[in-house]
């Protein structure tokens, strides 16, 4: 009987051991990202508004324990651990349940694979793991009734002639392990999509702007927004947004933002865009609007922006809240302790907001550029974006006269100008040739204006588009 | 070796536990006051508030004397930097004080004072007047498009009871805003909520209705809310209301109204009512509010101007008209309490005393939402003199003090407060005596002192009510989805 009893339970742990491990490789492997972006997303504290606000919604119990899970899956090691671990639970209870009612189950253990998928089929977007741990509940529910009931009536039932056969352990183990995996990376294109876009996000995140524009083609920039923001974010950064703006999809003054969207990721997207031009009040408000996507009105990743965004605007009050709001997580003791120097520096500094007797605000993309060029000419993060944005709106005296403006800090003797902009000053050039007083226009551009002109003329329009597809000629043809 | 361990660990644990709850005798004096969190060192109380628990910060040891008429009443020994008062001792501290004053002697051990000292005490008094059982108010993070969890809740101000009144979940995710009770009554309320099967809920007589006033009269939109004293009708500011966010300075939004009109609501007909004069496009009206004895609206008005580049032009003044509940109608003349051209600044939320005496508003430099104005403070007009009453000591320069309202008996103002952080409204409750001498405001208190940090929501539109308000669960039923 023991030895039976050992059999099963040998081939239930070599089965749910070879399932752990072939999920943890999938979760890790496949979807590292994905869990960091989790993390952020979720927050878990001890404070009582917390526990309120998961004592409340639905499914709060387990949405509260999802919570504490997810502060671990900033590493992404541990966050598939739980992951796997979650989806193979199921199963060990059900291969526990079969030991404690069946004689010798050792030929049915298959059996306890199935509820794997269960949990698989959805647990890449059950962002919250209210349905996983849901499912884990039930058969942990279920395990201790058999315990308890078996405990004083021990069944010992014969296992079903039908469905003992220990070849299928084997094989129901790999058909599970297989479906487990098709489920997760292959039936729903958009588990991989998203573990994308939590990569870029993450780079994005760590200023990593090579790495994007590596990993961004100009056709995956052409397809999806989020992956051309990224990409015309990372030309920016890279200083390479007034050569390469056309070539990444950019189409209009728009097109560097989010505005209507309010899923997490754009806002998040908006809060790293306006954080990398140092527009705080811009990074608090999509800060506080990301938050507010949380279950619990914030997220891990709002408030360690909203906490370094006050720390650097030496706001000791408001850096102070969210710093100690932090320190109530499990995982951020470490991440408050670094910056504490920083909080006792500006503990009776005055904060530095700013002043803006314009009071500009925040409104279209040109609009709020044009206030930050204003306050910084000589920055040629904001001007090239104000720029290209212009270019991309086709607002070519709107250009002329912003170009003319920032000229006189960013290029005094008028030479060396970024190439889309030469395009443009050449096209311009045609209906206003005062454009060029002042400005001298590359050999290398007038010769290509010429070659495109000519090839345009002799009806060779879609060669020359071709040829010259990443020029504003091209784009202002379109 | 057993018997060694064993006393060696309960020897260990006693001592422990004698060294958290021991009355220590400090090794120095100060001759300042301690800097406790809230700050509730010369504050006037009321005799039924909940007990004002403080703290000091990185305390590692703390005890308080409260001390009446020169006898030690109760003394605390804190838990971490924080001293928590049961509510018990409380009591015989606010029943031994009412009418005078009690006094506070705090002893703190920390790292700049490791032996300890005993600080000098601070008063609190205790005023005879009673304040409202409960307050009402709304739980929002501060200055968003969007929102997730909007409600409306009540605050036990005896205890650190909170409740919810009504949340958003229960009304299908709709915004919630604009709660209001008639003559701090907590049988009625109404408030709005926005969004999918939104609407005016309205709870009066038992009954619960939801009305959607872009369908009924002139089909305008309704916003801040005035319930007549006899119950019958409402008055509404209809505004259209948006915000501007701003690029740099510690002002990060505006919120004004491109229009606003005022209209009656006639709870027992159903009917919109209307006046051509608070209808104009040149005019916006705003904020109405009904003298204690219902003869009078008060509201504020601003001159029209082009929005958002001019809205510093935006300059409310105080008005009041008269109204005659028999006929429906508003009189002809309006008075000007408060000329914004003449005075400078803008009013906002006028509230009028349950004594009729005393008005109180929001003044701030400019503009109709003074909550993100830092300039903002409170103001007091007696009605009978026309004078303005000092109430300096309720306002914080540097922070917006706004939304208020009066207590039932007209002896105390809840209002909101950015003091704190800058950023999080919190409530303050101050008390103005019979003589019109106001005291200083408190801190709404917390069971944890700490809970006005950890909260991530605002305090929003507080009101005091006489009780606590029971919504049948039908309410939930007025928000599913029409068939």
């Amino acid at each position: 009987m023991k030895k039976i009893s050992s059999t099963s339970g040998r081939i239930l742990t070599a089965v749910s051991l070879l399932l752990f491990i072939i999920l943890w490789a999938v979760w890790f492997f496949c979807f590292r990202y994905y869990h960091i972006w989790l993390e952020g997303y979720s927050l878990f504290t001890t404070l009582p508004d917390f526990m309120t606000i998961y004592g409340r919604i639905p499914h709060g119990f387990t949405g509260y324990i999802g919570a504490f899970l997810h502060q671990f899956y900033a590493m992404p090691f541990f966050g598939a651990v739980i992951q796997s671990a979650l989806a193979v639970w199921p199963a060990v209870c059900t291969g526990l349940m079969l030991m404690r009612l069946f004689r010798d189950p050792s030929g049915m253990m298959w059996v306890s694979c199935l509820p794997v998928l269960l949990v698989v089929f959805r647990q890449f977007w059950d962002l919250l793991l209210v349905h996983t741990l849901n499912i884990c509940l039930i058969f942990t529910a279920l395990l201790i009734v058999v315990s308890l009931v078996t405990i004083v009536w021990k069944p010992e039932w014969k296992s079903p002639s039908f469905l003992s056969f220990r070849f299928m352990n084997l094989i129901m183990t790999s058909v599970v392990m297989a479906f487990s995996v098709f489920i997760l990376v292959f039936m729903d294109p958009r588990n991989r999509e998203h573990e994308e876009l939590a990569r870029l996000e993450y780079l994005g995140e760590n200023r990593q702007w090579m790495e994007i524009l590596q990993r961004v083609s100009v056709q995956d920039a052409a397809a999806d927004a989020m992956k051309r923001h990224y990409a015309l974010l990372a030309l920016s950064e890279t200083g390479n947004l007034k050569e390469y703006a056309f070539r990444y999809g950019l189409k209009g003054s728009d097109g560097f933002l989010f505005y209507e969207n309010i899923d997490p990721m754009s806002l998040n997207y908006n809060a790293l865009f306006y954080q990398c031009l140092d527009m705080h009040n811009a990074v608090i408000h999509q800060a506080y609007q990301l938050g507010v996507q949380s279950v619990p009105g914030i997220g891990a990743a709002s408030l360690r922006r909203l906490a370094d965004t006050y720390l650097e605007l030496k706001d000791y009050e408001l850096a102070k809240k969210y710093l100690e709001i932090l320190s109530h997580t499990t995982c951020h003791r470490k991440w408050v302790k670094d910056r504490l120097p920083q909080l006792e520096a500006i503990r009776d500094a005055v904060p530095e907001y700013g002043v803006d007797e314009h009071k500009s605000v925040i409104a279209d993309f040109a609009h709020t550029l044009s206030s930050m060029v204003d306050r910084h000419p000589d920055n040629p993060k904001y001007s090239d974006l104000l720029l290209c944005a212009l270019l991309a709106d086709e607002e070519g005296d709107k250009f002329k006269n912003i170009f003319r403006y920032i000229a006189r800090w960013q290029y005094p003797d008028g030479r060396n100008i970024p190439r889309l902009y030469e395009e443009a000053l050449v096209l311009i050039y045609s209906v206003d040739p005062s454009v060029l007083d002042g400005i001298t226009i590359s050999d290398d551009t007038w010769n290509d204006f010429a070659d495109y002109m000519q090839m345009m003329n002799s009806g060779r329009g879609t060669q020359a588009l071709r040829k010259y597809a990443d020029t504003y000629w091209a784009y202002s043809y379109r | 070796m057993r018997f060694n361990l064993r006393s060696i660990m309960l020897s260990g644990l006693f001592m422990m536990l004698a060294s958290c709850s021991t009355w220590k005798e400090p090794a120095s004096v100060s001759d300042s006051e301690p800097d406790i969190f809230p700050d509730y060192s010369g504050v006037t109380v009321p005799s039924n508030i909940a007990p004002l628990n403080f703290m000091v910060e990185e305390a590692s040891h703390i005890q308080a004397s409260f001390i009446v008429d020169g006898n030690a009443v109760t003394e605390i020994i804190g838990k971490e930097g924080v001293i928590s008062i049961p509510e018990k001792e409380w009591k015989l501290v606010l029943d031994a004080a009412e009418g005078s004053s009690f006094s506070v002697v705090v002893s703190v051990w920390d790292n700049a004072s490791p032996d300890g000292v005993r600080y000098s005490p601070f008063q609190v008094y205790v005023a005879e007047d009673e304040i409202d059982p409960y307050v009402a108010y709304r739980l929002i993070e501060p200055g968003y498009r969007s929102w997730r969890q909007v409600g409306l809740y009540q605050r036990s101000l005896s205890s650190f009871d909170e409740k919810v009144i009504v949340s958003n979940r229960t009304t299908n995710e709709t915004c919630l805003n604009c709660h209001h009770f008639p003559s701090y009554s907590s049988e009625s309320m109404m408030f709005h909520a926005r969004g999918e099967n939104g609407g005016t809920i309205l709870y009066h007589n038992g009954r619960l209705v939801k009305i959607n006033f872009n369908e009924i009269g002139p089909k305008k939109n309704t916003t801040y809310p005035a319930w007549h004293p006899d119950g019958r009708f409402i008055a509404f500011s209809s505004n259209s209301t948006r915000q501007s966010f701003y690029l740099h300075g510690k002002k990060p939004i505006e919120v004004y109204d491109n229009a606003s009109d005022l209209i009656l609501y006639d709870t027992r007909t159903g009917e919109v009512v209307t006046d051509p004069r608070f209808m104009t496009a040149e005019v916006l009206e705003s904020f109405p509010a009904w003298s204690p004895d219902g003869k009078y609206l008060y509201y504020v008005a601003s001159d029209a101007h082009e929005l958002p580049d001019e809205v510093e032009s935006m300059h409310y003044h105080l008005l009041r008209v008269p109204f005659d509940s028999q006929t429906r109608s508003f009189g002809e003349q309006i008075d000007t309490l408060y000329n914004a051209r003449f005075s400078g600044g803008s009013a906002s939320y006028p509230r009028i005393s349950a004594d009729g005496r005393y008005l109180l508003y929001t003044w701030s430099s400019y503009g109709t939402f003074p909550i993100w104005h830092d300039e903002a403070d409170l103001a007091v007009l007696d009605l009978e003199t026309g004078e303005n009453v000092d109430v300096s000591l309720w306002n914080d320069p540097q922070h917006a003090d706004s939304y208020h309202s009066w207590s039932s008996n007209g002896r105390w103002a809840v209002y909101g407060s950015r003091r704190g952080d800058g950023r999080y409204t919190r409530l303050y409750l101050a008390h103005m005596g019979e003589d019109g001498v106001s005291g200083k405001p408190f801190l709404l208190p917390q069971e944890d002192p700490r809970h006005n940090i950890w909260r991530l929501k605002s305090y929003n539109v507080p009101e005091f009510i006489d009780g606590e308000v029971i919504l049948p669960d039908s309410v939930e039923k007025l928000f599913e989805p029409e068939q």
